[in-house]
């Protein structure tokens, strides 16, 4: 942090002048300032739309912005907005090379949730989750498909590959 | 005038999210064209119906990452929007996400609309996530439909919550320890 900027010290006199220049009120010609008057007596006047495009452009700006504040709301976090919680996945697999985690939270992108792995063989990784249900499973190598045998086991393998469930309550 | 604010509007419609959300991005990075248009379709259904959407997205993008052909995709995705259609005609019009979800699940699992206005009816608050998930769960690990219905839906009368729930599955199925992963 910039010295100067601490609070407390005595006001820098350059920033002092400039600010009470800028405190002056600015006078202006007569003819400025009858023109920029006149300009506003007269804005109102001009400013008439036509009556059904402007209705309609009114009605859609204002739908537009509702639906923006509408979708701000609904995606900014509240009160009412369930926690996230820590949720760790883990795999004994002392022999293979690399795990990695797939599922509803991470749109089943092998690349978004690798494991690391600890000196027992056994992969893990943590991952903040929100309450719902989550189908997931292991992909080893690369290559091999594994459910979580401490999970359930997802009933709709619709892919014929083996997927596991979690079920996060909501506190 | 009356031209720009005609074209003002035009752009506006064009930006509405609802045009934003007619295509995922998600899906054309990881879909075919043809079986992307048949899976966009079944979402812009289940848009129309206030259906959610999320499910549909993740059991596609799920069948690219196993490398599903797209028949298979697009059959997939359409069974649980059908799954979701009679969540929602069971549990009704003003259903939270997470419920209808659950409720497609235990559907598929062997529950009967009856059942699920049940729980309806008789869970904490109306909430049904949880106890029809366990219930889901329970049938998946081997359990008889009714058996598991009638532990879930006891517990729910005596106004378990959530993790009385998980409890109830974890004693019922106990996740065996150390057990071999299952292969492909």
């Amino acid at each position: 942090m910039h010295p100067d900027h601490r609070s407390g010290e005595l006001p820098d006199p350059f920033i002092e002048r400039l600010a009470a220049q800028l405190r002056e009120p600015v006078s202006l010609s007569p003819e400025v300032e009858r023109v920029v008057l006149d300009r506003l007596r007269t804005r109102p006047a001009r400013r008439r739309w036509p009556g059904v495009a402007g209705a309609l452009a009114a009605g859609i700006a204002a739908a537009f912005g509702a639906g923006l504040l509408v979708g701000r709301w609904t995606a900014a976090p509240s009160a009412g907005v369930p926690s996230v919680r820590p949720v760790e996945f883990a795999l004994r697999m002392p022999a293979d090379s690399a795990v990695v985690l797939v599922g509803d939270f991470n749109d089943w992108n092998p690349a978004a949730t690798p494991l690391h792995r600890a000196t027992d063989g056994v992969w893990s990784v943590t991952v903040p989750l929100r309450p719902g249900r989550y189908r997931y499973t292991f992909i080893v190598d690369g290559t091999r498909w594994h459910r979580d045998p401490a999970a359930p086991r997802a009933l709709e393998d619709d892919f014929g590959a083996p997927t596991s469930v979690i079920t996060i309550a909501q506190r | 005038m009356r031209r720009v604010i005609l074209l003002l509007a035009l752009g506006l419609l064009l930006r509405s999210p609802a045009a934003a959300a007619a295509q995922d991005p998600r899906l054309e990075a990881r879909l075919d064209s043809a079986t992307r248009v048949r899976v966009e379709a079944a979402l812009e259904s289940a848009r129309r119906e206030g259906l959610p959407t999320e499910p549909l997205v993740q059991k596609a993008l799920e069948g690219a990452s196993k490398g599903a052909p797209g028949p298979r995709i697009v059959a997939a995705v359409a069974t649980v929007l059908a799954d979701l259609r009679r969540a929602r005609e069971a549990l009704g019009p003003a259903a939270a996400e997470d419920d209808l979800v659950a409720a497609a699940a235990a559907l598929r699992a062997g529950a009967t609309p009856a059942m699920i206005g049940e729980m309806r009816r008789v869970a904490p608050h109306g909430a049904v996530a949880v106890p029809l998930a366990v219930f889901t769960d329970l049938v998946a690990g081997g359990m008889r439909t009714d058996v598991a219905w009638r532990s879930v839906a006891d517990l729910a009368r005596k106004g378990g919550d959530d993790e009385a729930f998980l409890r109830l599955r974890d004693r019922l199925e106990p996740a065996p320890p150390g057990s071999a992963p299952e292969a492909p």
